[in-house]
């Protein structure tokens, strides 16, 4: 039962977090920044190259660690988990597409994107269905059976994108989802995200794109890692 | 925006009169700049004087609105050559904002934060347009709503650039 009073749930929320490499020189990548994504909410993340999105991006997926301040999932703070913990947690509940695109150019592209079955120690072929459908909607149908080495880097993003969804993750992370495509397939990635969104899945997304980002509910921007007030 | 050739367009396909002409600007066009019966009657004098379309008996419309236009064929040449000839590649009328970051520089004030909040209300404006695009019901509403988020994002564009470049062009402007 949901009453007014309860409080909103909450996917994920940074709480002034901060993130410095340390090289030759220590670099503040991310600058005590707060967060907070709900179900349903689709919140894109914009700002200059080197402004820190993508390592917001990581540490919202637990695949960074924080320097000082804390990332929640659902609740569990990241740092607090052990590897093996934080694994699982990442494998059952987030989707991640990084700007890397990393198929496995032997498997055909449906294995691809049921892939994740394997790290559960199921089969890949109680997968097909739902990864045909995935592809489907995302205008990949005809290239199911094709092995992923052959697909060019725009199919190669949109079958990463399928591979993310595939566990019907509680939080989507999609950095640069859109660069490799066109302006007509960037928009119907973009409306399946915005469907996706109102049908309660939690989205964020890393993007330089002005007409990407304005499929969100809405935008954080980073400069120098900070989030920017206008 | 060329009122001109759409109403010769419009005449090309059938005799009109000031009424139809209306109505089949504003079907298509009305939303991107509105065009008034004012407007019209004025237009189509001009392009009677000029020859380009001329009076005709038809079935004659409703009131004051009862003169048929026909294009003539030097109307028909004038818009083929409208056609044929790409337009100009010239760059926005409305400049303002660039005109807006150079004074403030020059006068010393934030420009950044002038920019940041531009920023601000131009993503707000794609994000209702992009919603707008969503449950727009024809590819024409559409392709319309498209013009006007490219625009808009080429603005934002600039704004970006021109923000990381603020420095050196405070230091041009005498600022
Ligand atoms: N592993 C790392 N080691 C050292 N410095 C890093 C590391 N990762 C990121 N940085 C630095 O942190 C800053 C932010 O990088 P980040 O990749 O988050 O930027 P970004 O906003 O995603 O940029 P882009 O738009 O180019 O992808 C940069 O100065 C970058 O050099
Ligand atoms: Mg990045």
């Amino acid at each position: 039962m949901t009453s007014a009073a309860e409080p909103r749930p909450v996917v994920v929320e940074a709480r002034c977090v901060t993130r410095v490499f340390v090289a030759d020189l220590a670099v503040t990548a991310v600058d005590r920044i707060s967060f907070t994504v709900a179900p349903g909410e689709f919140v894109a993340i914009e700002g200059p190259s080197g402004s820190g999105k993508s390592t917001l991006l990581h540490l919202l997926g637990g695949l960074d660690l924080a320097t000082t301040g804390s990332v929640r999932f659902e609740g569990q703070d990241y740092a607090a988990m052990d590897d093996d913990t934080r694994s699982a947690v990442r494998r059952g509940g987030i989707g991640l597409l990084l700007p890397v695109v990393d198929l496995v150019a032997s498997l055909t592209v449906w294995e691809n994107v049921a892939i994740t079955r394997l790290l559960g120690g199921q089969r890949l072929v109680g997968g097909r269905q739902r990864a045909r459908e995935l592809l489907d909607q995302l205008g990949l149908g005809h290239r199911a059976d094709l092995v992923a080495g052959r697909l060019s880097a725009g199919e190669a993003q949109r079958a990463a994108l399928a591979r993310a969804l595939f566990n019907r993750p509680r939080l989507l992370l999609l950095d640069e989802p859109t660069s490799s495509l066109d302006s007509v397939r960037a928009d119907e990635v973009l409306g399946l995200l915005r469907q996706l969104a109102d049908d309660g899945q939690a989205v964020v997304m890393a993007t330089h794109n002005a007409r990407a980002a304005a499929f969100a509910d809405r935008s954080a921007r980073l400069c120098d890692g900070r989030l920017v007030v206008p | 925006m060329s009122f001109q050739h759409a109403l010769l367009g419009f005449m090309e396909t059938s005799p009109r009169h000031g009424y139809d002409l209306k109505r089949a600007y504003d079907g298509l066009f009305s939303e991107m700049r509105p065009l008034r019966f004012s407007q019209i009657y004025a237009i189509l004098a001009r392009l009677q004087r000029d020859g380009l379309v001329e009076q005709v008996d038809g079935p004659g419309g409703l009131g004051p609105d009862r003169k048929t236009y026909a294009i003539t064929a030097e109307g028909v040449t004038d818009l083929e050559r409208w056609y044929d000839e790409p337009e100009a590649a010239q760059s926005p009328i409305d400049s303002t904002l660039f005109l807006k970051i150079t004074m403030a520089l020059l006068s010393g004030r934030p420009a950044d934060s002038i920019l940041e909040r531009q920023r601000a209300a131009h993503s707000a404006r794609m994000r209702e347009l992009t919603r707008a695009k969503a449950v727009a019901t024809t590819e024409h509403e559409r392709a319309l709503i498209d013009f006007a988020l490219f625009h808009l994002e080429a603005d934002l564009r600039w704004m970006d650039h021109t923000a990381q470049r603020l420095d050196e062009l405070r230091r041009d402007v005498g600022g």
